[in-house]
């Protein structure tokens, strides 16, 4: 197994997500106020999984295009590869709440209560990176409309994940689990299975679709 | 001795097939040379054999076991592709070092050193973006990429491709160099014969997704001849030898013939008979015929 190509492209995801996160969270200080800026720092995890969640997505379409072509070329199985994919899935969804967890025990007053949720973001982001695969499996199979499916799927992925951020961000006001008469806790492993289940099904498709794969360049 | 074979190699695009049930057995220690004209296969071949592209139907096989989706086998091919940047492609953001550095951790013999040689020699800027270079640089780095790569068996897809004859001639040289100090198998692509048809130990002609020669390269050139005189003439004396490529012009005739062992061509007619080089076989070959 030849894995070293993907973990370097799985770090640099993991990384240039966080930096991502970072980065939006620079652009918000900069328009924050003094009073607003003591809730700033308990809002920064978020930034970084919510980054980590789109720069992950937007990865994974270019991965499909550049990168996946460029290991087959090199000599890469498709088995390699397809693990790789899934390498750079898993790395960015365990990475990114990690972070967040090296920051909570940091700062406990104002990152420990991320911690209960930790493995449900996991699980969102995981799902960013299939949504991702879905664009670049598009771009493989139909080329230039690919390309405009794969836009589409941003546009509604960006959607879908802002109105998932909103409502995990919010739980704590909204209790959104009340509303489907579940606990808590149900609510969260039932999101997580969700995540999981789709991201394991994708798998099976990526498989399908890597058998046959032709290298175009 | 190595050996890369195709058994009954197909490819089909839709109802389209590139290629009809090529056999095929490429030795360890030999240069070869894949020519054939636009849209005969070649690439689509070298695609197959490397593990790029799967065939419709038949196998290609290094030393008895599958190369499909075989680490073991890959480990021992490379097939440096001709690059094609396009404005769409993402692969054009990717600067030299960087595609240098991506091929270096799948290639398990990659040789840091003569890359480096080999960058100063063709004077490529390693911090360039591959969209940035023109497309003879790119044929520069799909050059590195195949002899750094030292890999056992080497396929060349269009290597010259863009070259200045200084650049082309530094390439051959580098090539040979390469072979004569590894003993590693090269096969190239190209259409630039008659340049490259010194190195090539054997040449294997594709025309229309079918391997029609594979031979010797000085053997097939030394058995070929153009005769030409009259028309009647030429039939005559040619007869039933192996005839490729007429081509009439007024009374004249002019035909290339192939000698098989013991076979001569006979006097007594009023024919000049002149020996040819390997661009001539390969239009006679390829060329169909011609009626002016």
């Amino acid at each position: 197994m030849k894995l070293k190509f993907w973990f370097q492209r799985a770090l640099f995801t993991l990384f240039g997500g966080i930096g991502v996160g970072l980065l939006m969270m620079a652009v918000t200080v900069i328009q924050m106020t003094g009073e607003r800026m003591s809730s700033f720092w308990t809002r920064m995890p978020a930034f970084l999984l919510l980054g980590s969640g789109y720069f992950l997505l937007i990865m994974m379409m270019m991965t499909y295009k550049v990168q996946l072509p460029l290991a087959v070329s090199f000599g890469s199985t498709r088995k390699e590869s397809l693990l790789g994919l899934q390498l750079i899935k898993c790395l960015c969804a365990i990475g990114a709440p990690v972070f967040v967890l090296g920051y909570g025990l940091l700062f406990p007053e104002v990152g420990s209560a991320y911690f209960p949720l930790l493995p449900f973001y996991g699980a969102v982001i995981l799902l960013t990176g299939t949504v991702g695969s879905w664009g670049g499996m598009a771009y493989c199979r139909w080329g230039k409309l690919g390309a405009l499916i794969t836009v589409l799927v941003i546009a509604f992925a960006a959607m879908g994940l802002g109105i998932v951020s909103a409502l995990v961000f919010s739980m704590e006001n909204t209790h959104a689990w009340e509303i489907l008469s579940m606990s808590r806790t149900q609510f969260v492993v039932l999101g997580i299975s969700i995540c999981i289940g789709i991201y394991l099904l994708n798998i099976l498709l990526e498989a399908r679709v890597l058998r046959c794969y032709e290298v175009r360049m | 001795m190595s050996q890369l074979v195709c058994h009954g190699i197909t490819k089909s695009y839709g109802d389209k097939e590139v290629l009809h049930g090529i056999d095929l057995t490429l030795e360890s220690g030999k240069i070869y040379g894949l020519i054939g004209r636009n849209g005969a296969g070649k690439t689509t071949l070298l695609s197959i054999l490397s593990n790029q592209n799967p065939a419709t139907a038949g196998a290609v096989t290094l030393d008895q076991e599958p190369v499909w989706e075989n680490r073991k086998a890959l480990d021992r091919l490379c097939f440096s592709r001709e690059l094609n940047i396009s404005s769409e492609s993402g692969l054009g953001n990717y600067r030299v070092k960087d595609y240098l550095r991506a091929a270096a951790t799948y290639y398990t013999h990659w040789d840091r050193d003569l890359e480096k040689n080999l960058m100063t020699t063709f004077g490529v800027d390693a911090k360039k973006r591959l969209n940035k270079l023109s497309k003879g640089m790119l044929s520069m780095v799909t050059i590195i990429v195949a002899l750094a790569s030292k890999a056992e068996f080497t396929l060349l897809d269009e290597p010259v491709a863009g070259l200045d004859v200084v650049a082309r001639e530094q390439f051959y040289r580098l090539l040979l160099q390469e072979y004569t100090q590894t003993g590693r198998t090269f096969v190239i692509s190209t259409h630039i014969i008659e340049e490259a048809a010194d190195l090539l130990e054997e040449v294997i002609i594709l025309d229309q997704g079918r391997v029609i020669r594979k031979e010797n390269t000085q053997e097939l050139v030394g058995r070929a001849f153009q005769v030409t005189g009259l028309a009647e003439q030429v039939e005559a004396a040619i007869g039933n030898l192996e005839t490729h490529h007429k081509e009439s012009l007024g009374r004249s005739e002019s035909a290339m013939v192939f000698l098989q062992k013991g076979q001569s061509i006979p006097e007594g007619y009023e024919i000049t008979v002149q020996p040819v080089n390997l661009q001539k076989v390969f239009v006679a070959l390829c060329g169909g015929e011609t009626q002016i």
